[in-house]
């Protein structure tokens, strides 16, 4: 999973956004890092649409332009959460008790 | 309408129309939102993002389609250009003559009524037209001894093509009309003085070339239909030349790079097409 992919599945943690606040949200929970453009954001979203992670939630009109609400479903969080637990495995290989003691690291790795 | 909302309007432009008409406005509102107080201009990233957006966005379109028939659409457009081709330079050879050759004009406008079928009518009444089209070149166009085979057979050909490749629910969009109006317009530059023929026809050509060369990325088809306009635009040529036991005329490096291209133009497609027909699409 692409980072920004991660981050817009993300930032639907806390329930259902529009487009502009899922870009805001991602910068936040990203700590800046991640600034969605607004074609990349919709192209994600279509992708997650068809692949069942997201769906929309609601519609509504806003100074004359439709404002479409997206939310996580049962699958975008199952794949957000299986995603989070793959990097925090990785990074427990960094920064975790094993690379305080690389020589068991590398007997470890020797006997897998 | 302030001139930040209208700036992003064309820049929504590169989407395709059908996106647009869903999306669109919502884009768009993001998009105002998303902009600072006080620009004229998207930031940089969100026209770097929509201009990618919109590619992607357009390649998707192929993926409807099987590679079998986005084969068959490139094919279909390629014939239909040379044929479109060939009716308004028959019609500027007939104009050029007198007395007026009323048959010669007559093969002309059924092979022009079949390109037009292409697009408009049902695949059965292009494949009728292709068939009577054929018919009456075969039995109109051989008395006037056009002094060369090399035409009559590759329209004929091209005809058989039409006939063959007219099926099905897929046909070429609109949007393919543009190639085939500016290929049909090549016979016209015989009006310019004889020096500014073949630097009009060549920068007609290489406007054509290179667009569709442009295109690979997002969809090969504009490519592979070039390349077969091209095939059938040096084929009487090779014909005659043939039929007089002379070499090839067109010269080996331009037909080694149209294959070349057309080999990676269908490799592409290939991977731009989906694996099995999603439904229907142009």
């Amino acid at each position: 999973m692409r980072e920004p992919t991660y981050f817009v599945l993300a930032a639907l943690l806390a329930g259902p956004l529009h487009g502009y606040a899922i870009i805001k949200r991602a910068e936040e929970v990203s700590g800046g890092r991640v600034r969605l453009a607004t074609g990349t954001l919709y192209t994600a979203l279509d992708r997650l649409t068809a692949e069942g992670y997201v769906r929309l939630v609601s519609e509504e009109l806003v100074a004359g332009r439709v404002r479409r609400s997206y939310g996580l479903t049962d699958a975008g969080s199952a794949a957000l959460r299986a995603e989070a637990l793959r990097m925090a495995e990785a990074a427990r290989l960094v920064t975790g008790p094993a690379a305080a003691h690389p020589g068991r690291l590398r007997r470890n790795a020797r006997t897998a | 309408m302030t001139a930040l909302e209208r700036r992003c309007r064309l820049l929504l432009r590169a989407y395709p129309a059908a996106y647009r008409q869903e999306r669109g406005e919502e884009i768009l509102g993001t998009l105002l939102e998303a902009t600072p107080a006080g620009r004229s201009w998207p930031l940089a990233r969100d026209v770097r993002g929509l201009a990618m957006g919109g590619l992607r966005a357009r390649a998707a379109r192929n993926r409807r389609l099987t590679t079998a028939a986005n084969l068959r659409i490139a094919a279909l457009v390629g014939v239909t250009a040379y044929l479109a081709f060939s009716a308004v330079a028959l019609v500027a050879l007939v104009s050029r003559a007198f007395p007026i050759r009323w048959p010669l004009l007559a093969v002309a406008a059924l092979v022009g009524l079949t390109v037009a079928l292409v697009w408009v009518a049902s695949p059965r009444a292009a494949r009728l037209a292709a068939a009577a089209a054929a018919a009456a070149a075969v039995c109109l166009v051989a008395p006037w001894r056009l002094g060369s085979f090399g035409w009559p057979v590759t329209a004929l050909a091209c005809l058989g093509a039409v006939a063959l490749l007219a099926r099905g629910d897929e046909r070429p969009g609109r949007r393919w009309l543009w190639p085939v109006a500016l290929i049909a317009t090549l016979p016209l530059l015989s009006g310019l003085p004889p020096d500014a023929r073949p630097i009009g026809s060549g920068v007609l050509l290489a406007a054509t070339g290179i667009i569709s060369m442009l295109c690979l990325v997002i969809d090969a088809r504009p490519a592979i239909a070039t390349a077969v306009f091209l095939l059938a635009f040096w084929l009487p040529s090779e014909i005659d030349n043939l039929a007089r036991g002379v070499g090839i005329a067109t010269g080996v490096p331009p037909l080694l790079i149209v294959s070349v291209v057309t080999a990676i133009a269908v490799w592409r497609l290939h991977r731009q097409s989906a694996t099995r027909v999603a439904g229907r699409g142009n």
